[in-house]
C-alpha cells in the first residue's frame, strides 16, 4: 500500500493537465470580470485586475440583486414541481404493470427526442391564455414535466428499490402514497440530487423563452439581465463577465454539496440505460 | 400650401376621427409624396419652405398639447440603450406628469427575434417599436407600423430633415417612424497620425486629401510605406463595403426582382481594390477586437455616423480627447445606420405615444433636449433655423474632436449631401449577407470581384428564396 | 388487481402538465409545419410541401444535416474516450478524488455565454491567446484565421462540446465503476492484472451499458446541438457575427430551425417542419443503436 503513492505520481500529473484544461475557461471567465472591458483586450487577462468594484457596481445598477432573486425563484419552484411529477411518473413506470405503461413510457421516451425550441410558439400562446405571461410561472410551467428526469427516476428505481421492501411495507397495511413518499423517496437521496442539480442548472441557464415570454424588468432572469448589461455600441465585457461568474455560484454550491451524492446518482439511473 | 391646409383640416378633425378609429385622409399626399423618395433633388425646395410649413405645425402641435396634464396612459417603449430613453422621459414628465413611459431594456441582438416572436404568438408589443437599421426594412414590411401622417399623428412631412424622409417610409412611400435623429456619416480620423502621415489634420485638407477612393487608394500606399506596413486607413474591410453600399444608393427591387448586379458591382469593386492594396485592417466588424481598435494607434480612419462620436468613439476610446476629427469620406456622404421610432398599429395609447415623439424627436425644443444631452441631431427641420438652433452651440463631444463644430459638419456639409431611400426587407438582407461575406473576402485574396458578386448573389437567394435575383 | 389505480394516479401529475405545457405544443407546431404562416400573412395550408421542400428546394437543410454529424462525429467520440479514461484514472486514485471531480466537473455548469465569449477571444485573429501564442513561439508566421474558415471553424465548436461535456461524461463513468461490484477489482489485483489489464478486461466490458446510455443521449443531444456554435458565432459574445459561420459551416439543424423561426425569418411552418424532421431522424437512430447494442449483447 505504501509503494501505491509513488506509484500513482502519472496519474496526477495527467489528471492535473486534464483539470487544468478543464480550468482555464473557468477561471479566466472569473479573472476577466475584474477586468476594465476595454483593458481586455490589449493583453492576455491571466490575472486578477483592479477593476471589480467598478464592475460589480454597474451590474448591481442593472438589478443584479433583484434578477437573482426571480432566478432563484425559477429555479428553485422548477426543481421542486419536477421531482414531484418526475418521481411519482418514474415510480408508476417502475414498480407497476398496467395496460398504459407501454404507452406512458413512449410518451416520455418522445419527449426526450423533440427538441425542446419546437414547442415554444404553442407553449407561448398557452401562457398567454391563461394570463401567465410577464409571470415567472411562464418560465416554470416548461419545466413541471420534464421527460428526461422522468426517465431517470425510473431507472434509478427499477435499478436500487428492491421489491421486497415494498411489499413487507404494504403487508404492514401501508398505503400506496406513503410506501412512495416514507419509503421510496428517503432511498432516492443520489436520484434527487442529480436531478435537483440538472434541472436547476437547466432552468438557470434558460434564454429564449424568458426572452420572449418576459416583458418587465421586474421579472428578469440572471441571463436576460446580463445581455442588457451592455449599452449601446458599447460592449462591457468586463461586467457581463462578471455577472456571469457570479450567475454561477448557486449551481457551483449545489454541485458541490451534492457531490457525493451526485456520483451514486447518475450511475443508478444510467447503468441499465 | 396645400399640405398646410390638409394638415390643419386633418388636425381639427382629429379628435372625431380618432372616435371612429383610423383616419384616412391623407392618402392623396401619400401618392403625390412617393415618386420623390430618392430626394436627392428636391433637397433645396424642400427645406426652403420647411420653415414656413413649420409654423403651421407648432400651431396644430400647441392645439393638441392645450394641456399637457389632461393626457394620460402608459406607454411602453423597448429599448437597448434604455439609460439614454429614460433621461429624455424624465424631461417629458416634467411637462406631461400624467403619462407614464415605461422603458424595457431589450438586448440589440434580441430585439427582433423577440419582436417578431411575440407578435407571432399574441403577445403584447410595445407602444413605441424601434426601428434599427439592421432590420428596418423587415420592420417596415411587417404591417405592424402607423402611418405618422394620419390621425392622430398627421405628421407633416415637409418638417422633417429631407434626408431623413425616405429612410423613414416603406416602399409605398408612408411615413412609418420618426428617426432617432438624422445619421449621415463622415468619416473620423486620428488628428496625431494624420498629422504624421498625412501632413495635416485639418478636417478639409484631409476631405481633399482622399476626395475620391481612388486618392484614397493613393493616400494608404503612402501610409503603408511610411510606416512599414504597420499604420493601415481602416480597421476592417468590412467599413470600406459597408460606406460604398450606402454610397451607391439605386433603385434595385422592383416587386420580386432584386437587381444585385446594380446594388453591389460598385461597392464590391471597391472593397476588392483596398484589399488588394494592403491598407485595410484585418479585424472583423462589429467584434470585440474592432471595438477596441478605436484606442489603437494602427488605424487612420474610421466609418463615423453621426451618432458614433459620442456612442462609440468617446466612450470606446477613452484616452483620445482632442486627439479626433471628422471629414467628408471619398466621393462624399451617406447615411449610416440610424433608428426610428414607430408607434405600433394595435397600441392602446396613441395618443400619448406620440405625444412622447413628438415632444422629445420632432419639436425645436425636443431637439435642444436631445442635442444638450447625447449630441442627438433631431431630424425636425424648424429646429436648426429657430432660437433653439444648435448650430453654434458647442456639442458634447466637440471637445473630444478637438474643439471641432460636429453639428455644423453634420448638419450643414453631410446631410445635405447624403443620399437616402426606402428600406425595403432586402436592405436588411444585404447588411447580413455583407456581414457574412466579408470575412471570406478578406481571408481569401483569390476572390475577385466578379466572384465576389457571385457569392453575394448566392447568399441573398439563400436568405430570400422567393426572390428573382440579378 | 385493487392497486392497479395506483400507477394511474402517479402518473396523472407528469402527464396532465405533460399534456399540457409539450404535448399540446407540439401538436400545435406539427399542425404548423402544415402551412406556409410566417405569423404575419394568413396562413394556407400546403400539405407536406414544407418537408419536401427541405429535401428539394433549401440548399441549407442538409447542409446544417451534414455539419451536425460531423461535428458530432468529431465530438462524440472523445467525449466518451476522454470521459471514459478520466473516470477510471480517478477512480483508482487514492486521494483528492473529489477536488478533481468538481474541477472536472465545472464546464459543464459554466454558462455557455461565458464559453462561447471565453472561446472566441482565445481564438479570435486579431488579439486571440492562440494566434499570439503561435506567433510568439514561431510555429506561425502570421495569425491565423481561426474562425473564419470552415474546418477549423467546426474544429472550435467540437473542442467547445468536448470541454463542456467531458466532465459529464466522466461523472457518468466514474458512477458506473462505483456501482460495479469492488471485489471484481480485488479479484484482478490478485490474480496480478495491472490497471492496463483491469481496465480493458474488466472495466470497459462491464459498462457497456453506461457506454450506451452516453451514447443514445449523447446523440440526442448532439443532434440538437446549437449553443455552442451560436456562442461562437452570434450573440453578443461572439467574435464574428454571421449565422452559421463561415460558409455556413457550423449551422446546425437547430440552428437553422431557430433562423428559420425566431431569427432572419418568421417562417413557422417550415421551421416546424425542419424541427419534426430532426425529431424522426433522431427517434430513428436512437432506436437503431438501442436495437444494434441489445443484438450484440444476445
Amino acid at each position: 500500500m505504501r509503494k501505491k503513492g509513488l506509484k500513482d505520481w502519472w496519474i496526477y500529473l495527467v489528471l492535473g493537465v486534464i483539470s487544468l484544461i478543464a480550468l482555464i475557461p473557468f477561471y479566466m471567465m472569473f479573472v476577466m470580470g475584474t477586468y476594465y472591458s476595454e483593458d481586455l483586450f490589449k493583453g492576455m487577462p491571466l490575472f486578477v485586475s483592479d477593476y471589480f468594484w467598478e464592475n460589480l457596481k454597474t451590474t448591481l445598477s442593472h438589478g443584479l440583486l433583484a434578477t437573482y432573486g426571480n432566478s432563484i425563484f425559477v429555479s428553485v419552484t422548477a426543481v421542486a414541481a419536477c421531482l414531484f411529477t418526475s418521481i411519482t411518473m418514474g415510480y408508476a413506470l417502475a414498480k407497476f404493470e398496467f395496460r398504459a405503461k407501454k404507452f406512458f413510457f413512449i410518451l416520455v421516451l418522445t419527449g426526450m427526442m423533440l427538441p425542446t425550441q419546437i414547442s415554444i410558439i404553442g407553449y407561448i400562446m398557452e401562457m398567454r391564455v391563461a394570463h401567465l405571461t410577464n409571470t415567472l410561472w411562464s418560465v416554470i410551467c416548461v419545466w413541471i414535466a420534464n421527460p428526461f428526469s422522468a426517465f431517470f427516476m425510473m431507472q434509478f428505481m427499477k435499478d436500487s428499490i428492491p421489491e421486497e421492501m415494498m411489499e413487507s411495507a404494504r403487508i404492514d397495511g401501508c398505503s400506496e402514497p406513503g410506501i412512495l413518499f416514507k419509503i421510496v423517496v428517503p432511498c432516492m437521496k443520489p436520484a434527487i440530487t442529480t436531478v435537483s442539480t440538472l434541472v436547476f442548472l437547466w432552468s438557470w441557464n434558460n434564454y429564449l423563452l424568458p426572452l420572449i415570454t418576459l416583458n418587465k424588468q421586474k421579472v428578469y432572469t440572471l441571463p436576460l439581465m446580463i445581455s442588457n448589461i451592455s449599452v449601446s455600441y458599447r460592449q462591457d465585457y468586463g461586467a457581463q463577465m462578471l455577472a456571469l461568474a457570479l450567475s454561477t455560484f448557486p449551481v457551483l454550491i449545489i454541485f458541490i454539496c451534492g457531490s457525493r451524492h451526485f456520483v451514486k446518482g447518475i450511475t443508478a439511473g444510467a447503468v441499465k440505460g | 400650401m396645400k399640405r398646410k391646409s390638409v394638415s390643419v383640416v386633418l388636425a381639427t378633425a382629429m379628435l372625431t376621427s380618432v372616435l371612429f378609429g383610423c383616419g384616412d385622409g391623407s392618402n392623396n399626399q401619400k401618392v403625390e409624396n412617393s415618386t420623390e423618395q430618392v430626394s436627392q433633388e428636391n433637397t433645396e425646395s424642400e427645406t426652403s419652405d420647411a420653415s414656413v410649413a413649420g409654423e403651421a405645425a407648432d400651431t396644430t402641435g400647441t392645439e393638441t398639447a392645450a394641456n399637457p396634464e389632461d393626457l394620460t396612459g402608459t406607454v411602453v417603449i423597448w429599448d437597448w440603450d434604455g439609460g439614454t430613453q429614460q433621461k429624455y422621459v424624465d424631461k417629458f414628465n416634467e411637462v406631461y406628469p400624467n403619462v407614464t413611459i415605461e422603458v424595457q431594456d431589450v438586448a440589440w441582438d434580441d430585439y427582433m427575434t423577440k419582436l417578431q416572436t411575440s407578435y407571432v404568438s399574441g403577445m403584447d408589443l410595445p407602444d413605441i417599436i424601434l426601428g434599427e437599421m439592421a432590420w428596418r426594412g423587415t420592420l417596415y414590411e411587417m404591417g405592424i407600423c402607423d402611418d405618422l401622417e394620419e390621425a392622430p399623428y398627421n405628421l407633416d412631412r415637409s418638417n422633417m430633415v429631407a434626408s431623413s424622409v425616405p429612410l423613414v417610409s416603406d416602399q409605398n412611400g408612408n411615413i412609418l417612424g420618426l428617426e432617432m435623429q438624422v445619421t449621415p456619416a463622415g468619416f473620423a480620423y486620428k488628428r496625431d497620425l494624420a498629422k504624421e502621415y498625412l501632413g495635416t489634420d485639418d478636417p478639409a485638407e484631409v476631405g481633399a486629401m482622399i476626395s475620391d477612393w481612388d486618392a484614397f487608394l493613393e493616400v494608404g500606399k503612402q501610409v503603408s510605406e511610411k510606416s512599414n506596413g504597420k499604420v493601415k486607413m481602416m480597421v476592417s474591410l468590412g467599413d470600406v463595403l459597408l460606406s460604398t453600399i450606402g454610397q451607391n444608393v439605386v433603385d434595385y427591387v422592383d416587386g420580386d426582382t432584386v437587381d444585385i448586379t446594380k446594388k453591389m458591382t460598385k461597392p464590391l469593386e471597391t472593397t476588392i481594390k483596398m484589399r488588394d492594396a494592403g491598407i485595410i485592417g484585418n479585424v472583423e466588424m462589429y467584434s470585440a477586437s474592432w471595438y477596441s481598435a478605436y484606442a489603437a494607434d494602427e488605424y487612420i480612419f474610421y466609418e463615423a455616423g453621426s451618432w458614433c462620436p459620442p456612442l462609440v468613439i468617446a466612450k470606446n476610446d477613452t484616452e483620445g480627447e482632442g486627439n479626433w476629427a471628422v471629414t467628408t469620406p471619398p466621393e462624399g456622404s451617406f447615411n449610416l445606420g440610424g433608428t426610428t421610432l414607430s408607434v405600433y398599429k394595435d397600441s392602446e395609447n396613441k395618443e400619448a405615444a406620440w405625444a412622447y415623439l413628438e415632444f422629445i424627436y420632432f419639436s425645436e425644443l425636443g431637439g435642444s433636449y436631445m442635442y444638450d444631452l447625447t449630441g442627438n441631431y433631431s431630424c425636425y427641420q424648424p429646429y436648426y433655423e429657430s432660437e433653439y438652433s444648435p448650430m453654434d452651440k458647442e456639442g458634447p463631444v466637440d471637445k473630444f474632436f478637438g474643439g471641432q463644430s460636429l453639428v455644423k459638419y453634420y448638419i450643414e456639409e453631410a446631410a445635405p449631401n447624403a443620399k437616402t431611400a426606402p428600406q425595403t426587407k432586402y436592405d436588411a438582407i444585404i447588411n447580413d449577407v455583407f456581414q457574412a461575406l466579408t470575412p471570406k473576402y478578406m481571408t481569401d485574396m483569390s476572390i475577385d470581384t466578379q466572384k465576389a458578386l457571385e457569392l453575394f448573389k448566392e447568399e441573398v437567394q439563400i436568405k430570400a428564396p422567393e426572390a428573382k435575383i440579378q | 388487481m385493487k392497486r392497479n389505480k395506483w400507477p394511474v394516479i402517479f402518473a396523472t401529475p407528469f402527464l396532465t402538465a405533460y399534456g399540457l405545457f409539450m404535448l399540446f405544443p407540439m401538436l400545435y407546431s406539427f399542425y404548423l409545419s402544415l402551412f406556409e404562416y410566417n405569423g404575419i400573412v394568413e396562413k394556407h395550408f400546403v400539405g407536406f410541401s414544407n418537408y419536401i421542400n427541405l429535401f428539394t428546394k433549401d440548399r441549407l437543410f442538409l447542409k446544417s444535416l451534414y455539419n451536425t454529424v460531423l461535428i458530432m462525429l468529431m465530438s462524440l467520440p472523445v467525449n466518451l474516450i476522454l470521459g471514459l479514461v478520466v473516470a477510471y484514472l480517478l477512480f483508482s486514485l487514492a486521494r483528492g478524488r473529489r477536488v478533481f471531480q468538481v474541477v472536472n466537473f465545472l464546464p459543464y455548469i459554466t454558462t455557455p455565454v461565458a464559453i462561447g465569449f471565453i472561446f472566441s477571444y482565445i481564438f479570435d485573429w486579431n488579439s486571440g491567446i492562440l494566434n499570439g501564442l503561435l506567433t510568439y513561439f514561431g510555429i506561425l508566421d502570421e495569425n491565423y484565421f481561426w474562425l473564419q474558415q470552415p474546418w477549423s471553424a467546426r474544429l472550435i465548436v467540437a473542442i467547445m462540446i468536448v470541454w463542456r461535456n467531458f466532465g459529464y461524461c466522466m461523472m457518468i463513468y466514474l458512477s458506473g465503476m462505483t456501482a460495479i461490484d469492488q471485489d471484481i477489482y480485488e479479484a484482478a489485483a490478485i490474480d496480478g492484472a495491472g490497471k492496463f489489464k483491469t481496465f480493458f478486461a474488466i472495466v470497459v466490458p462491464l459498462l457497456k451499458n453506461v457506454s450506451v446510455f452516453l451514447l443514445i443521449t449523447a446523440m440526442i443531444g448532439g443532434f440538437q446541438m446549437f449553443d455552442e456554435p451560436v456562442q461562437l458565432y452570434s450573440g453578443w459574445s461572439a467574435a464574428s457575427r454571421s449565422v452559421g459561420g463561415p460558409e455556413y459551416s457550423v449551422l446546425t439543424v437547430i440552428w437553422k430551425f431557430y433562423d428559420d423561426s425566431f431569427g432572419s425569418n418568421t417562417r413557422l411552418g417550415y421551421g416546424a417542419a425542419i424541427a419534426y424532421t430532426l425529431f424522426l431522424i433522431i427517434g430513428a437512430c436512437s432506436l437503431f443503436s438501442f436495437f444494434w447494442s441489445n443484438r450484440k449483447d444476445s
